[in-house]
């Protein structure tokens, strides 16, 4: 799910940061637009900015603060820019001729979905590998539940025309 | 188109590694001055405050120096969170328009808007059963034509690859008056035959 969302997140993230981007660069130009105006003054800042600055000293608790939320965001926009999300399209054996993944890993647990003995699959496709994941209840063992779930995915893959290697893995649930 | 988000997410990323050095940068520095283990970096950090006497007289020696540092960092704020916020908004397909040669007595020029010529191609594709939904982005001034299909899954996509889109195009490109075939990138969303996304 996080690999999913991950996209989201990014975008959601992204666009704070920029606006608080925006934020921090108005208020720098007024006030030195402000100044060069001749402005008394600060223009968007409190009138107190200056004794609080002059007051506020490295080793108060806001300073602190600052570091904690300047570590917070920092640790957020390293981690979200390392993270490896999921691919928007898998790329077919085709010239030209993309998936889009979603739809290709709904489209493919549901053709698994219907294999005999199958009772619960997830499916993760992108351009190195697709992995399936099934559960079964069945007194079937899990190996023949597995050869027919491969069987299933290799003419699924072989019509989409999908050449990736894939990883299939049936587990036995209880009843 | 997916490609085209994908990209964005990638700008995103770049840039929110760089913004995180930055900030992770810039704790350190305060997290060495909140600690003692420095005094001062710079004109800033004697005596142990933000803004002392130190620092205001050096601000005012060097005003419009510092001014202006302040003026062109604000300036490149305002500019990279502009640009990357432009980003967030989902782009729309950037359709190129073509000109005919038409002889014609009738003096001016004659344009086919992209958009036109991608409603038609979308147009085309939707009349065969097995394309459910059909998008196109249209560049004909470079030669690309980058089409989105939803296809529903039970669907034998050679004829749907091999037959119904070379034809359209094809037809896409009698019209459009290209020199030769644009290059075609296809984008398939498989659904369900009743034309929902699957499941």
């Amino acid at each position: 799910m996080g690999r999913v969302l991950l996209p989201v997140v990014v975008r959601i993230v992204s666009a704070l940061l920029a606006l608080a981007l925006i934020a921090l660069g108005v208020v720098a130009i007024a006030e030195v637009v402000g100044a060069w105006l001749g402005h008394d003054g600060w223009v968007l800042l409190p009138d107190d900015t200056s004794e609080r600055l002059t007051r506020w000293r490295w080793d108060d608790l806001t300073t602190r603060w600052l570091i904690v939320g300047l570590f917070v965001t920092a640790a957020v926009a390293l981690a979200l820019a390392i993270a490896r999300p999921a691919p928007m399209t898998v790329l077919a054996d085709r010239p030209s001729v993309r998936f889009e993944r979603h739809a290709l890993e709904r489209a493919l647990a549901d053709d698994l979905d219907a294999v005999d003995g199958v009772d619960r699959v997830a499916v993760r496709a992108d351009e190195r590998q697709i992995v399936v994941r099934a559960e079964t209840a069945r007194r079937l063992s899990a190996e023949q539940v597995h050869t027919s779930v491969d069987q299933r995915l290799a003419e699924s893959l072989e019509r989409l025309r999908l050449g990736q290697p894939t990883d299939v893995r049936v587990e036995r649930t209880n009843p | 188109m997916k490609r085209d988000h994908a990209k964005q997410v990638q700008r995103d990323r770049a840039v929110l590694g760089g913004l995180g050095v930055v900030l992770a940068t810039l704790a350190v520095l305060l997290t060495l001055l909140h600690t003692g283990v420095v005094d001062r970096i710079g004109p800033f950090g004697g005596e142990g405050q933000v803004l002392d006497a130190e620092l205001r007289a050096h601000l005012e020696r060097n005003e419009m120096t510092w001014q202006l540092i302040v003026f062109g960092i604000g300036l490149v704020l305002v500019a990279l969170g502009a640009w990357w916020l432009r980003g967030q908004i989902p782009p729309l397909p950037d359709h190129q328009d073509v000109q005919l040669e038409v002889p014609s007595e009738v003096p001016g020029e004659t344009i086919v808007s992209g958009r036109a010529l991608a409603r038609a191609l979308e147009d085309d594709l939707r009349r065969d059963d097995d394309v459910a939904d059909a998008r196109a982005e249209v560049r004909a001034a470079d030669g690309q034509l980058r089409l989105r299909l939803s296809v529903p899954t039970d669907v034998d996509l050679d004829h749907v690859l091999g037959e119904v889109v070379p034809a359209a195009v094809d037809r896409f490109a009698l019209v459009s008056d290209l020199a030769s075939p644009p290059d075609i990138e296809v984008e398939l969303r498989l659904v369900a035959p009743t034309g929902r996304t699957v499941r």
